[in-house]
Order: structure tokens, then sequence, then C-alpha cells
């Protein structure tokens, strides 16, 4: 049984004058297993934010079913699914989403406090992630006051505290420099390393290339998915732009 | 094509900044509008309508216009500054995209010209239309004749429009100074400007509260009404600065003690709400202090309008207790001898007879008076104390013979040698008073006067305190008072003797009789060789004196009433400014809260009590400061001659109740903008 399964998503948009639809999703199916580390691929356009949103529950499909650990998605009902995104999913975005009234520790702690923690199993969490992450001098400190690669590792904490059965990423690396890029990076694969599922939504080569597998969607369609086998990083990389290119260019699979 | 493209770029920045512009531009129609209607007022065609009183109407209104100025001045410039500051992105964008800061000056001028000129146009519409609302309104307040005609006073619609004109061209030009000396770059991020948290001053915060303790130790403890008014300016600006600081380092403060309690702070309902108020409190702490301080502005003007308007019949009543009240001065006491009080008053009746009239008298009283110093049980007298350094203890003292005391309550209160009795507004706890002046000491031992209070109406009660003793041996004690107070220059006394009476039924109107009667009492004296030229006399009829405080009042209530119109405006401009920002800045956040796993319930719970807390900190503050400005607004109505203490505790909870109502109101329609705000971006 995989931890996340994506049968047959569909979602189309209407504009809201005109009636003119628009299908961001047309048959999207994969299954993510546990401690997989997944990266989704894809031009703008392709529909990977949609399928990312949708994931989060944030959005709902048109059509097809969203399964995480036996729950489906679409069955929880709009009062738990706060609940349930905060039990059992971590997020990552592109543009950090730290919020700027709190210090890093009280951003990190966000998910707990709504959760109804006590302040003392919220601290003994957070010190040894803040440890693995290298942001315990950052603590204190506000998210104005810090830089981006240490802005995003945050962000990280934040996804990990929860102990989320699924990170979410998007572009995680989207608005880092290449060597805040590569440290994050090198983060995801040791959190993985520690079991953590992640899915990440990326249109770095680089950034895919530190995955297990990665998915290309072109068309609101799975286009094609490769392994990194025992492959190296380069390797990876090398087959993983190339795939890209026949993308690109059109072909077929 | 190329002709239009700025006005055409300048009103699609008005028009797409409606949100911001048209509020804006409704208070300045409002300003506007009121400042016309004041100087309108203040215009001698319109004074001269009224009976008396033209020239008090006449400066309240004029008053009432400078603080509409002031207030204008300052009240525009700051909104104009909030809503550039919000659409310096834009300009921004608009330099980076080639067009330089001659091209932005344009637009911002064409902006001004269009909003100013829109502003102008209906205000003095407005103010037109409704000039005659209140005219019809101050007349009928004060209690005099109107007439219908419609008028339009071409001096004030100019004086309006220069003073306006002025105002927006000092505001056009600060834009255009903060345009050009900002790059394109700083523009761009001038609204995301200053999103530091800010850190606890607790010196800033301290000092706010030591401030507030000493102007409100100010306002409690200032004893007399003549210099309350003075520290009452000093309080006032006192509280404003304790406010601003409280709200800006205070509340910061308050709110990191908060973060501090761990169980407090990590609680779903208290964790976002104190970490938003402690972010937002530095940078619209100003804001609220500024709502807080228009609050009590307005609480203190409604309440104080009110007593005085409602008032206003009891203090024509207690200043002229009868419809025609004579007063006889006497420089000696051989003024007030039985035999020649008895010569006055027969002349009185001679011409009541004569005329057929029917009379009553009301008062009928003869008195000693000066201004003495109270210590303990002794009254002083000035001479003893030519540098006066405790005014608390000033009292306007009355010596009056215990037949006039029976005669004016109708009791038969017999006194024996060195007895008298007290009347004053603080309690005489003492077996004895003492009358001393220089080496004179006259002691009384004092008899219990029962429940009743006595009080002689005059003028100088109205600014000290009265103190009446009441005494069996008058002419003795007063005559040798007066001879002590006679060896130095410049000793204030008087021998009086008040006749008051109702004018029931004659063919002549009150004033007439009162002037003819007097005419034929001055005859009287005139003839009585020994007082003739040591004696005054005159006459209040209470309806034509009456009008003076009738028109004071009535101006003072209208002007009371149209300032808090303003102010009220002005109060709903910046609480709706701060919904706006607020709601732009928090739709972020509330979205990054979403995706964390906030659920909307939760969000909503959050906003509601922000808002809640953060909304009606300024009323509270408002409350306390008005409670703590009460004793000193009341010893100044006490000037005005308004002593009526219930009736103005009334109208004070009253209008704070009013007030609260309106704010309430006002706040749940804003914070609906708020949600929308917050809730659009969501989608």
């Amino acid at each position: 049984m995989s931890l996340l399964e994506v049968k047959n998503l569909k979602k189309i948009y209407k504009t809201r004058f005109g009636g003119q639809e628009v299908e961001a999703l047309k048959d999207v199916s994969f299954e993510v297993e546990e401690g997989e580390f997944v990266a989704i691929m894809g031009e703008s356009g392709s529909g990977k934010t949609t399928l990312l949103n949708i994931l989060a529950a944030l959005d709902k499909a048109t059509a097809g079913k969203v399964i995480l650990k036996d729950m489906d998605l679409s069955g929880i009902s709009e009062k738990k699914i706060a609940t349930f995104r905060r039990d059992n999913l971590g997020f990552v975005f592109q543009e950090f989403n730290l919020l700027d009234t709190f210090s890093i520790e009280d951003n990190i702690f966000l998910p707990l406090v709504l959760a109804g923690k006590s302040y003392k199993s919220m601290r003994s969490k957070l010190t040894p992630i803040a440890a693995r992450l290298g942001i315990s001098e950052l603590l204190k400190k506000y998210p104005y006051e810090v830089s981006g690669g240490q802005k995003q590792r945050a962000a990280v904490a934040r996804a990990l505290i929860t102990d989320p059965k699924i990170i979410l990423a998007d572009e995680p690396t989207g608005a880092l420099d290449s060597r805040a890029s590569d440290e994050l990076l090198r983060l995801f694969v040791d959190v993985n390393s520690m079991g953590q599922t992640i899915l990440m939504v990326t249109h770095s080569a680089k950034a895919a290339s530190c995955a297990s597998r990665v998915l290309f969607i072109k068309d609101g369609e799975v286009f094609h998915q490769i392994y990194r086998g025992e492959g190296t990083n380069d390797n990876f990389y090398q087959k993983i732009t190339e795939t890209l290119t026949l993308l690109t260019q059109g072909g077929n699979r | 094509m190329k002709t239009f493209f700025y006005p055409k770029l300048a009103w699609d920045g008005i028009r797409k900044n409606k949100r911001m512009v048209f509020p804006y531009i409704l208070t300045c129609i409002c300003m506007i509008s009121m400042f016309y209607i004041l100087s309108f007022l203040a215009s001698p065609n319109t004074t001269s309508l009224l009976p008396r009183g033209a020239d008090t109407t006449c400066l309240v209104m004029t008053l009432g216009c400078v603080v509409i100025a002031v207030f204008s001045v300052i009240f525009l410039y700051y909104t104009n500054w909030f809503l550039l500051r919000r659409r310096a992105g834009e300009f921004g964008l608009y330099n980076v995209l080639g067009m330089n800061k001659g091209n932005l000056v344009r637009i911002i001028t064409l902006e001004t010209i269009i909003t100013s000129a829109i502003s102008i146009f209906f205000g003095i519409l407005v103010g037109i239309v409704l000039s005659k609302l209140a005219e019809t309104g101050l007349i009928k307040t004060i209690g005099a004749d109107t007439n219908y005609s419609f008028r339009v006073e071409p001096f004030c619609v100019a004086l309006t429009v220069l003073f306006y004109v002025a105002i927006f061209a000092l505001i056009w030009l600060s834009s255009v100074i903060k345009i050009c000396r900002n790059s394109a770059v700083s523009l761009l991020k001038s609204d995301k400007a200053g999103e530091k948290v800010p850190k606890a001053n607790w010196l800033l915060g301290i000092l706010g509260a030591v401030i507030l303790g000493i102007a409100y130790y100010i306002a409690v403890y200032i004893g007399d009404p003549v210099s309350a008014i003075v520290w009452f300016f000093l309080a006032v600006i006192l509280v404003i600065i304790a406010t601003y600081l409280l709200m800006i380092a205070g509340s910061v403060l308050l709110c990191r003690i908060l973060q501090k309690n761990k169980k407090y702070y990590y609680n779903p309902r208290h964790f976002v709400s104190v970490s938003s108020m402690v972010y937002r409190m530095k940078r619209n702490g100003a804001g609220l202090a500024s709502i807080a301080i228009i609050a009590t502005m307005i609480l203190v003007m409604i309440s104080s309008a009110f007593s005085l308007w409602f008032g206003t019949k009891d203090m024509i009543e207690a200043r002229y207790p009868a419809d025609i009240n004579f007063t006889f001065r006497f420089e000696e006491s051989q003024g007030l001898d039985e035999e020649r009080l008895n010569n006055l008053r027969k002349a009185f009746e001679d011409f009541r007879e004569q005329n057929g009239a029917e009379t009553k008298t009301v008062a009928d009283m003869c008195y000693w008076e000066a201004s003495c110093l109270v210590q303990d049980n002794k009254l002083c007298f000035f001479s003893d104390f030519p540098e006066i350094t405790d005014f608390e203890k000033l009292r306007d003292l009355k010596i009056v013979p215990v037949s006039s005391y029976n005669m004016y309550t109708g009791k038969n209160v017999a006194l024996d040698d060195g007895e008298a009795m007290v009347f004053s507004s603080l309690d005489m706890d003492y077996e004895t008073v003492e009358l001393t002046v220089g080496s004179l000491t006259e002691s009384y031992k004092l008899v219990d006067a029962g429940e009743d209070e006595f009080f002689i109406s005059g003028y100088v009660s109205n600014v000290l305190p009265q103190m009446i003793v009441v005494v069996p041996d008058f002419i003795r004690v007063s005559d040798s008072i007066t001879q002590v107070l006679n060896e130095e220059e410049g000793a204030y006394y008087n021998y009086e003797w008040h006749y008051d009476f109702d004018l029931l039924n004659s063919s002549m109107s009150k004033l007439d009789y009162a002037m003819e009667v007097k005419a034929a009492v001055s005859e009287a004296m005139v003839n009585d060789p020994e007082i003739a030229d040591k004696s005054y006399l005159y006459f209040d009829e209470r309806e034509y004196d009456g009008a003076e405080i009738m028109a004071f009042n009535g101006s003072m209530f209208f002007i009371g009433v149209i300032l808090s119109v303003v102010f009220g405006f002005a109060a709903v401009l910046i609480i709706y400014y701060k919904q706006i920002s607020e709601g732009y800045e928090d739709s972020k956040r509330f979205e990054v809260m979403r995706k964390v796993g906030m659920t909307a319930k939760e969000i909503r719970k959050n906003i509601n009590s922000q808002l809640l807390v953060v909304f009606f900190i300024p009323l509270l503050f408002a409350g306390v400061h008005l409670a703590f400005a009460f004793p000193m607004i009341g010893k100044i109505l006490n000037l005005f001659g308004l002593f009526d203490k219930g009736l103005f505790i009334t109208t004070t909870v009253i209008s704070y109740l009013l007030f609260a109502v309106f704010y309430a109101v006002v706040y749940k329609v804003t914070s609906n903008v708020y949600y929308n705000i917050v809730s659009n971006t969501k989608e």
C-alpha cells in the first residue's frame, strides 16, 4: 500500500464570465511510497501548482481521488480539512511564507500552537530539529533579520515539527541563490534519508536530481517518469535534462 | 490622444484607489462645508438676527472656525501622507517604466486639482444648502425668532475657497517634495517599509505612564476654577503626549509582557493576536492614540455643550432669581438703615400702585460683602494677605443680618449675641468662627444652620465659592471690619441691598417697568443727601440679561455639536484607513496561516479578538481621560455659571454611552471592509 495515491485526477477551471473552460489537469495518476523523495517537473502552465494545491487540500479536484494513508482527501469535510492539513502535511514554499510578526522560533511553533500543544512539548521537539537544520542560533531573531537560505531552513523546520506524513515543497529553491539552494537540497536528502517522505514541485533540473524519482507533467498529464536507481547525481541530472529537452521539443514517449 | 494621457492617468489613479480617495474627499467636503457654515454664522448678517449677544456668538463661531481651520491643516496633511504612502509603489512603477519625476509631478498635480476641485465645489454647495438650517438652528437654540429668507455670503464663500485652496496647495507641495526626493526603488518599496517588529521601550512606556499620572493629578487636584483653565490646557497637552507614548511604547510593552508568559502566549487563541498587536502597535499606535484623543475631545465637547444647554434655564434663574433684580450698593452702612430702606421700598411700592401693577417680592436682604481667605475656622481679609498664594482658600464672603435671613427664608431664627450661622459650599466643622483683620478679631459661636441651603445670587459668586455668615449684630461687625480695612488702600468691600421681585401683572414690559422704576427710585435716593453720591444702583431684568447667557450657551452648544461632527468624521476616517491598510497587510498573513493549517473559523475568531482589543483601546482610553477630566471641566463650567453637578454627570454618562454605540457601529461597518479585503485575496 502506497503512502500517497493519486488516481485519475482531473481539474477544470471555469473563467468567471463567459464560462470558458480551462483544463489544468487532464488525467493524473501516480503513487508515492513511504520514504520516497519525489520531484515533479514541468513547464509553467503544465499543471504542477494545481496538482500541489489539490494534494495540499487547498483546492478541490473536479474528478479523481487523492488518498493519503487510507484517507480520501475529497471525503474530508471542510471543517476538518485544516486539522487534517496541520496533522498530516508539511509545507515548504518558494516565498518561505514566514510571518514577519513572529520570531523564527514562533514561526516554527505556529502549527503546534494551533494544534494546542503545550510549550514544553513544543520546546522539546524544536531543539533537535533546530540543531539538525543549523538554526539553533537564529531562533530569537525575526524573519527580516536573517538571509533567504536561513528563512527557508526555518520554513523546513516548521514543516518538520509536526512529524507530517508527507512534506509538500513548492519550488523551494526558487527564491534562493545557488549556494543556499545546494544547502537546502542537501538538507532535503538528509531529512529524506531518515525516512521523511517528500514531494517537491520544481522546474530546476538541479533540484530534481536530488530526488529518488522524477515525474514529468505536460498538458495536465504525467508524461514520463524516471528513477535514480544506482546512478550518481550527475548521471541522474543528465537523464533529467535529456527528458526535459524531449519534453520541450514536443516528442512522444 | 496624447493630450489626454495625463488627465486620464490621474483620473484612473483616483478611480482605482476610490476605496481610499472617496472617504478622503467626503471628509474634505465635511470640513469645508462646516468651515463655511461657521463663517456664515459669524457673519454680521447672521448675528444681527440675534436679539442680544451678537458679539458673543460671533466670537464663539469665529473661534470654532479657527479650530476647524487648524484641525483641517493637520488632519488633511496626515491623510494625504497616508494616501501617498499607499500609492508610492504605483508611482515608483511609473518611474521605473520610464516616466520622469516631472511626469509624476504632473500626475500628482492633476490629481490634486481634481480632488480639491470636487471637494471645494461640493463642500461649498453642501455648506450653502445647510447654512440656512444651521442659522435657523442657532437662532432657535438661542430662542429668538427667525426669518426664512435664504442667502449666500459671498465673503464667506471666498474665504472658504481661498483657505482650502491654500491647504490643498500645501499638501500638493509636500507630495511633490516626497516624490522628488525619493528614488524609484525606494518609492517601489515604501509601502513595505517599516516592517520591523518594534523593541519594547521601557523608558518611553514608563515616561508615558508618569506623564499621564501627572496630568491626571493636575486634573483632579486643581482647586479653583480660575487657575483650572490654565492648568487645564497644560493637562490636555500632557494627556495628548502621554496617550501617544503609551499607545506607541506602552502597549508594545504590555504585549511583550504577555509574550513572556509562555502559557498565555502559546495558546491558539492568543498566539496570533498578541504577536500582531505588538507588530501593529508601534506603527498604528499613533493612529490609535489619535482616535483616543479625538474621541476624548468629542466627549468633552458634547457633554459640556449639552450640560451648558440643559443647564441654561437653571443658570439664568440662579443668576437672576426674579423677573427684576435690583442691587443697591453703598459705601457706608448708613445706606442700610432700616428707615432708609423703608423709603426705598416705599418708592417701589408707590410706583407699583401708580401703574396698577402686581409684583411679588422674591428677595429683600442686606449684606456686607468682601473677599476673604479661609484658614481653618479663621476668615482673614485681603489687607493681611497682599500676596495670594492659595486660590483654593479664597471665598466670596457675605455677612448677612439675621433679620434678612429670616425675611428671605421665612423662618424665625433668633441668634444671641456672639452666635452665628455659616453657610458654605465646604463643611465648617468648628465650634467657632473668627473674622480677623489686623489686630481685630470677631469671634462667634457657631449655631447649627440645619439642612437647608442658603445662597445669594450675584456676579462674584460665579467665580469664587460663596461663604455666608449670618450674624445678629450685622452693622456693628461689618462697620468695625470696614474701619480696619479702610486703613489700607484698595480695600474692596460693599454694603448691599438686594431687592428682587417678579412682575406678575403690568401693562408695561418687564424691561420698561424696571427702567422706569429705577428712575423713580433713583430720584428718591438723590433726595437723600447723606447717601446721594456714595451709592450706586443697578438692575438685571431676567429676560433681557438672561439673553446674553442664552446666546453664549446656545452658541457653545451649537459649536460643540458642529465640531463634534467634524471630529467624528475625522475619527471615522482614521478608523476606516486603519482597517483598510491592516486588511491588505493581514491578507497575506492569514493566507500563510491557512496553508499552515488554520481553519477559516479560527482565522475569523483571531481577527475578531484582535480587532476588538485594538479598536476598543481608544474607547477605553477616552473613557478614563474623560473620567479624570471630569472634575476640571466641572470647575470650568462653574465659571460659566453651571453648578448642577448631577446634570453634568448625567450628560457625560449619556454622551459616553451614545458615543460607544456610534463607535461600535463604525467598528462593525469598517471591520466588514477588513473582512472583505482579507477574504478576497484568499480565493
